[in-house]
């Protein structure tokens, strides 16, 4: 790979549960790239957003961020943004609460909170306008404001590759807007940034580059080029029985 | 005054007290993990698979906490081993191996022509029963508990809201899970004498599920859950000394209590005027 990747995947195949999960997947990602991965349910998005945050291992090919595998990278390098569903949110935790949770794994055992990390997580807040829901419990979030949580907590990390799923799924227009320039203005700092989406509404100003796959990748491009490539409408078609994609 | 001081006349009733605070404590705030993790039917199986190494210990002539603990771990590490490599669940993978292990102890006892009733203590608990050497162990057992959940308790924290973000940020989720699988072996090991191995499960869900009820942050709740877990555990043994009755039992019951007395408090609380506004969706 070549010094600038930031994201290197080579001819990767992952299953899960048995199940092959995608296929022979190359892709590479720059510094200051935001790269939207779209496709049907199931055709993978996930399982590529996961083997590269290391939370699935290949069973063929090679994972690379910022020239190691994902899982011997220093702590606090990849912030994973899940979809929010998957937590619970009576766990007993305030926002602020959660946005610390970024610092824990750059924090030896027992060390302490340093202001430094406290302003972490205040800028992180402040930037997705959640400063003055800090206090309040989580469970008293709306989907918008927990998917900014999350967001926050990812920011607060301080990371060096952010991955986001389906980030603009269930929030208002508001919310969305605001997450997509938090995202910009993150890569234009220099960060690289994946997104699976659903949402090709306003593609052009979310993603520098899209990836289409179908268990492995059936179009790449910008996005004017992907959406309206013959690849993309045979897997809309192929797929029209669900609304998503369109 | 003098019931408050009148048990401790007794030696072995200041041994019961001591070991009432240790496992009222440690139950209650390992419990505050296995009340957010939903591991309370885990607790409760590796509190009868135990009764298998128990068991052993007694025909072996070996320490009987020696024996309890090592298949405690073991159990907590082959439900965990079992669920990822049978892909069964994991409440499955809990009903197959403490239900062996626990008739493994039967087997193993029915085949004796004579055992002694001590081996009942096991089962109901005999917190007034734990000699000095059995005091010292407990106390062992409780600062290792103590001190590695106190090292990794961010780790642990994290994984229990977020366990896959947690993961992809750099923390070892996997091992901590078997890790903390480990510490409450050890906790349920600590605790069987006092409460018995029926109602060890009650000890490390009852305080922390009332804790639950009356805070908003983890932090709080863990300590809470432990003064409640110690206020009980003290409180009941202090009881049962004066209606006559099972120690384990009615530190349990006491616990019962306490937990429907939190519900109710937190209701009470959210239906108060002050706090109309800005309840829970």
């Amino acid at each position: 790979m070549a010094v600038a990747d930031a994201v290197w995947v080579h001819d990767v195949t992952v299953s899960y549960d048995g199940n092959i999960g995608i296929e022979r997947v190359s892709i590479v990602l720059h510094p200051s790239e935001v790269l939207g991965i779209i496709g049907p349910n199931g055709s993978g998005k996930s399982t590529l957003l996961k083997t590269i945050a290391g939370l699935l291992r290949p069973i063929r090919g090679t994972v690379e961020v910022f020239g190691e595998t994902p899982q011997h990278l220093r702590p606090g390098t990849i912030a994973y943004v899940p979809q929010v569903e998957t937590v619970d949110w009576n766990f007993p935790a305030t926002v602020w609460d959660v946005v610390a949770m970024a610092r824990f794994p750059r924090l030896k055992p027992l060390q302490r909170f340093s202001s430094r990390d406290r302003t972490a997580v205040h800028n992180a807040l402040q930037s997705v306008d959640l400063t003055a829901l800090s206090n309040r419990h989580i469970s008293a979030l709306s989907g918008g404001q927990q998917q900014r949580a999350f967001l926050a907590r990812a920011l607060a990390q301080e990371p060096q590759l952010l991955l986001l799923d389906e980030p603009a799924t269930g929030v208002d227009a508001a919310t969305s807007e605001l997450l997509r320039v938090v995202v910009r203005g993150l890569a234009a700092k220099g960060m690289p940034v994946l997104i699976a989406t659903h949402d090709l509404e306003n593609a052009e100003q979310w993603f520098d580059y899209l990836l289409l796959v179908d268990r492995t990748v059936v179009a790449y491009g910008r996005p004017s080029e992907v959406l309206l490539s013959p690849e993309f409408k045979r897997v809309l078609r192929a797929h029209h029985h669900t609304r998503e994609l369109i | 005054m003098d019931w408050l001081t009148a048990p401790f006349q007794l030696e072995f009733m200041v041994r019961g007290f001591i070991v009432a605070i240790l496992v009222g404590t440690l139950c209650s705030v390992i419990g505050a993990f296995v009340v957010l993790r939903r591991l309370a039917f885990i607790g409760d199986g590796i509190a009868h698979a135990s009764f298998a190494g128990i068991v052993i210990a007694y025909l072996r002539g070996a320490n009987f906490y020696l024996g309890a603990a090592v298949v405690a771990v073991l159990t907590a590490l082959g439900i965990g081993f079992v669920h990822r490599k049978a892909n069964v669940s994991l409440d499955t993978s809990i009903g197959v191996l403490f239900t062996g292990a626990f008739a493994l102890g039967i087997f193993l006892m029915s085949r004796q022509r004579s055992y002694t009733v001590d081996l009942q203590d096991y089962l109901f608990g005999n917190i007034l029963g734990v000699s000095r050497q059995d005091l010292l162990l407990i106390a062992v057992l409780c600062a290792i508990v103590t001190v590695t959940l106190t090292v990794f308790f961010r780790a642990l924290v994290y994984t229990s809201f977020d366990p896959i973000v947690a993961q992809a940020s750099g923390i070892p989720a996997g091992g901590l899970d078997y890790l903390l699988l480990v510490l409450l072996a050890l906790t349920i090991v600590v605790t069987l004498e006092a409460v018995g191995i029926i109602l060890v499960a009650a000890l490390l869900v009852t305080p922390a599920a009332a804790a639950y009820q009356l805070t908003r942050r983890f932090s709080v709740m863990i300590a809470l859950s432990a003064v409640l877990g110690a206020f009980c555990s003290v409180g009941g043994l202090y009881l049962s000394y004066y209606l006559n009755a099972a120690s384990g039992a009615t530190i349990v019951l006491m616990a019962t209590l306490v937990f429907f007395a939190a519900v109710a408090i937190k209701r009470l609380w959210l239906s108060a005027p002050h706090h109309a506004r800005s309840s829970r969706p």
